[in-house]
């Protein structure tokens, strides 16, 4: 019955996918901000051939698990190109100093940068407590790292969170650790209880970030969307690499709106270009 | 069992010699080809010994292990011509669809010295999914590193994104054909569909960096 569900919600991701790969290619052809839109494109084509990879092997060997998990490094791929069009992003969106004419220094993001580090350190800990693969774990953590310093880097130099939401951000993210750690040493009831308490965190995460982003788009607002949108994804990510059965499910799906919000709020900040 | 490093002796002989005869482009595409059979051969030691050290079987081999080790191995003298010689758009190119088809090329020697060349049809399907995925794979990542290598801030995550992305799309491509059915048409079907969609942004490809 899981196992159904689970291909409906795939094949509904996959045809997300489909939908947003038409999208930013359609993005492509009005001919601005080109290189943006070319890696955006790229990212969304890795994200859909991970998906395909994952529903064909689903639909040729049922029965048999993954040695290796193939389509993690379709993942990777994702991830690090999506790092490449925040970063290229954020290096067109750099203004000139008047004085100097050289490019404006970007306000420092250093502490913002070392905690999503010990933040991905410590998540990819507890993967390879859950699944005891280490080393794909390593590469996966890597490629996610990297996007997640990446997009809070954008986040911190554009000034799109208050003190008191990066305050509030940095105390979930402990948390969500936190008790993860715990549920190793704990009874199986008192486990799923914690499961379902880190789920509710991490949905509540979710909701923020999508609600961001369409308030954000609705201001018409062209510089906040885009990097919003990416740290929603990356939430969205933690939300599905740490659970598993029907909360993975939901979190997916989650992942599937976020693409359809990572493509309108990049095409609203081609098109004000 | 095939002496596949003979085979490549045989082949790789008079391509070598008529390296001396020829001059510009030509000898670009034919040192790449020569490099690119090396890279088979090397990749399927690698494969089959990291196949054997994994405890994995043939086909699981050729679906988990070979496309990494494949486009990783491919990826490494295109990049050895991007840092030292710095070229200009179009040899990158040339250079990229060399090492993809003689890859491709020693590929199907091998396969067809193993399996036999009695059907014509599964000759020319094998050449047309086969010869076409590897060129697809190498054209992919040579037009990936041709337009990042000039943008700092990019240049590392996207030259491995895009490596990572032709591995995506060698797996799915082993996955699919290793089943009989209609998969596996799909398989086969997917290189020749994605190199013309391919053939779109390559014509506008500028050969200049």
């Amino acid at each position: 019955m899981t196992s159904g569900w689970s291909n409906i919600i795939s094949v509904i991701h996959t045809a997300v996918l489909i939908i947003t790969v038409f999208g930013s290619a359609r993005l492509i052809r009005k001919g601005k901000k080109v290189l943006i839109t070319v890696f955006f494109t790229f990212a969304m084509v890795s994200f859909l051939l991970s998906g395909l990879y994952w529903i064909a092997y689903d639909l040729l060997r049922p029965e048999t698990r993954m040695p290796f998990a193939a389509n993690e490094i379709g993942e990777c791929a994702g991830f690090l190109l999506l790092a490449a069009v925040v970063s290229a992003m954020n290096d067109c969106n750099k203004g000139v100093d008047e004085n100097s004419g050289l490019p404006q220094k970007s306000q420092s993001a250093m502490k913002e940068t070392i905690f999503s580090v010990l933040f991905t350190i410590s998540n990819v800990a507890l993967w390879i407590a859950w699944s005891g693969e280490w080393l794909e774990d390593i590469i996966v953590g890597g490629a996610f790292g990297y996007l997640l310093c990446v997009a809070v880097r954008a986040l911190k130099q554009r000034n799109i969170l208050t003190n008191k939401e990066w305050f509030i951000c940095g105390g979930a993210c402990i948390s969500l650790v936190v008790v993860q750690t715990i549920s190793f040493f704990v009874s199986q009831r008192t486990h799923t209880a914690l499961d379902i308490a880190c789920f509710t965190l991490l949905a509540v995460g979710m909701l923020y970030f999508i609600v961001r982003v369409i308030k954000a788009l609705k201001n018409g607002d062209t510089a906040k969307p885009f990097c919003l949108s990416v740290a929603g994804f990356s939430w969205v990510i933690i939300a599905m690499y740490m659970n598993s059965g029907i909360l993975y499910m939901i979190a997916l799906s989650v992942n599937a709106l976020m693409m359809i919000l990572l493509l309108l709020s990049l095409r609203k900040e081609v098109m004000a270009s | 069992m095939i002496y596949a490093e003979n085979i490549l002796i045989c082949i790789a002989v008079p391509l070598f010699i008529s390296l001396i005869f020829v001059k510009g482009n030509a000898r670009q595409f034919v040192a790449s080809f020569l490099v690119g059979m090396g890279v088979c051969l090397i990749s399927a030691y690698i494969s089959g010994f990291t196949g054997l050290v994994s405890g994995l079987d043939e086909n699981n081999t050729a679906i988990f292990i070979s496309p990494v080790i494949e486009e990783t191995l491919k990826f490494l003298p295109l990049l050895y011509i991007l840092a030292i010689f710095a070229p200009e758009n179009d040899t990158l190119l040339l250079c990229s669809l060399g090492i993809g088809a003689g890859f491709a090329t020693f590929e199907n020697c091998c396969h067809i010295l193993a399996a036999g060349a009695e059907s014509l049809t599964y000759i020319l399907i094998r050449g047309l999914a086969v010869g076409v995925m590897h060129i697809v794979s190498m054209i992919m990542l040579a037009m990936g590193m041709a337009v990042i290598r000039h943008i700092r801030a990019v240049s590392v995550s996207g030259i491995i994104g895009a490596l990572a992305l032709s591995m995506m799309f060698h797996a799915l491509y082993n996955l699919l054909v290793s089943e009989q059915g209609i998969s596996s048409y799909i398989g086969y079907v997917l290189p020749i569909v994605t190199a013309i969609l391919l053939y779109i942004p390559y014509r506008k490809f500028p050969n200049k960096s």
